[in-house]
């Protein structure tokens, strides 16, 4: 089976110098992880005014390749919807990213309900970003803590959208767990298992095969997450199933 | 080979750290480890000797595998006899400061005065937070304050700064002082070629902060645009050559 990264990133970050900054780049690191494909959102669409410029960028790049197109939409911009039908007619997007902590809204918020039913309509799942990078070493933006009772009373109550929650922390999945007992559309990467010796193996009964692979890189180092779960006490085939995307993989390619 | 430099038994659960220790040891391949004991923000003398008490068992039951950081409370009076116990007399290999006070205290220069002529490191705490930040607790300002103040010292700055971007700049220029990358944080992806380039493969040391994490920072030095050469200084030379109670500066 193919190994993928269903969570990584490419462009630049505001806040200091991104080495591996571009898909050729993140390809590369792929490469030595053995890694053939993945989901790629646009760090620039995040901060973005016209987040659309970046994910055009980011389709040019992606041409040729066999990367998905995760397009990034802020909700709160005026122009969200035709962004995100342009994003899937003219540039084949694949999944929809929300980053909420950066902004400004909550997943409460009755725009959601819109969002949610636009998913429908174009038939996209959905990447639930609860967080870049770790709250304490950010740099001029505080971006907003997403307390996972908020997220997880989103994913009680939007239970037909698709959806991967990204950057995890192991505690927050042990407070997700009931969430994953009742869907079978609902998914976690490992990008956010830094914490703990063995997080891969902690998380793991939590949610069983609704794990996939996920580095958020090159936010974070990929290989401390290819490292977790090549040392995890899975089994190979378990292994093998999170670097393919369980189920996830069938909501990308339809 | 590996020496993880950084890692701790917490009075909390002690026996299941240690435990935990050397299965994570046996998992990913670590062949020594060096631990300190930490519990309260501010020990007292009680707790100071029983955390090193806790440590000085663990470095008995496993002497091949563990080595031991004795940590102490500056404030405290007895502190320069424990440490000196600790090195002189239990096979203490290193000095090991939290948030107790912060680095640059004076009730530190004595530690320092003594570290250096003992030949041993002084391993701080440091970590400059976004939110969050404790009472006291070091950031590399701190740490450059105190390496200027005893430039024959080896200093150990854990956790690459808690924020490299603030923490590394911080001590660039100061020679005496190296760092570890332990840290159960989501560290930003570039923070170990960041630090390279800032200051050398020669001053970083690899540490995970276990029980917090382990993996990831294996991980992280193994996913760094390292030479084989780099990746062996980090993995384990600098601090057999910092542990070296012969090397001194």
């Amino acid at each position: 089976m193919k190994k993928m990264d269903f969570n990584c990133f490419s462009g630049n970050w505001p806040f200091h110098k991104v080495r591996y900054n571009t898909v050729e780049k993140i390809m590369q690191l792929h490469k030595r992880c053995g890694i053939e494909g993945g989901i790629i959102s646009s760090c620039e669409a995040i901060f973005y005014q016209d987040p659309y410029e970046a994910e055009l960028s980011l389709s040019k790049e992606l041409l040729g390749t066999n990367y998905y197109h995760a397009m990034t939409l802020n909700p709160t911009l005026p122009a969200w919807r035709d962004d995100l039908r342009r994003c899937v007619e003219e540039l084949g997007i694949k999944a929809v990213r929300l980053v909420p902590s950066y902004h400004g809204y909550t997943l409460a918020d009755d725009v959601m309900k819109d969002v949610c039913d636009s998913l429908r309509q174009y038939d996209l799942p959905l990447i639930l970003t609860l967080r870049i990078e770790d709250e304490r070493t950010t740099w001029m933006i505080n971006p907003r803590f997403i307390p996972v009772t908020e997220a997880k009373a989103f994913l009680e109550t939007y239970t037909d959208i698709p959806t991967l929650v990204a950057n995890v922390r192991i505690n927050e999945t042990a407070d997700l767990a009931p969430v994953f007992e009742t869907r079978q559309n609902l998914f976690i990467d490992t990008a956010g298992f830094m914490r703990g010796l063995f997080p891969v193996d902690t998380a793991y009964p939590y949610v069983k095969g609704q794990m996939v692979f996920g580095s958020n890189a090159p936010c974070s180092e990929m290989q401390c997450f290819t490292f977790l779960v090549d040392k995890s006490a899975l089994t190979d085939s378990q292994k093998a199933a999170i670097y393919s995307g369980n189920g996830f993989i069938e909501y990308i390619s339809r | 080979m590996i020496i993880d430099i950084h890692t701790h038994v917490w009075g909390f659960n002690p026996e299941k750290n240690k435990s935990d220790l050397l299965k994570a040891m046996d998992r990913y391949g670590l062949d020594r480890i060096y631990v300190s004991g930490l519990q309260s923000k501010l020990s007292d003398e009680e707790e100071v000797a029983r955390l090193n008490g806790l440590v000085y068992d663990f470095m008995r039951q496993e002497p091949e595998k563990v080595g031991g950081a004795v940590y102490v409370n500056p404030l405290h009076k007895s502190t320069l006899d424990i440490i000196k116990r600790a090195i002189e007399e239990q096979g203490f290999e290193m000095i090991k400061l939290w948030v107790c006070t912060y680095a640059d205290h004076p009730a530190v220069d004595p530690i320092m005065d003594y570290a250096e002529s003992a030949g041993v490191p002084v391993l701080f705490h440091s970590f400059h937070k976004a939110v969050g930040q404790l009472k006291n607790e070091t950031t590399g300002i701190h740490v450059a304050n105190i390496a200027r103040r005893h430039p024959k010292t080896k200093i150990l700055m854990a956790h690459l700064g808690g924020n490299c971007y603030n923490g590394i700049p911080a001590i660039r220029d100061c020679k005496n002082v190296w760092v570890d990358n332990s840290g159960s944080t989501f560290f930003h992806g570039d923070d170990l070629n960041y630090t390279v380039e800032q200051i050398g493969a020669e001053r970083i040391l690899f540490g995970t902060d276990q029980t917090g994490s382990c993996g990831s920072n294996i991980g992280q030095v193994l996913g760094a645009d390292l030479t084989r050469e780099q990746r062996e200084l980090i993995f384990y030379k600098n601090a057999q050559k910092l542990l070296d109670r012969n090397f001194k500066l």
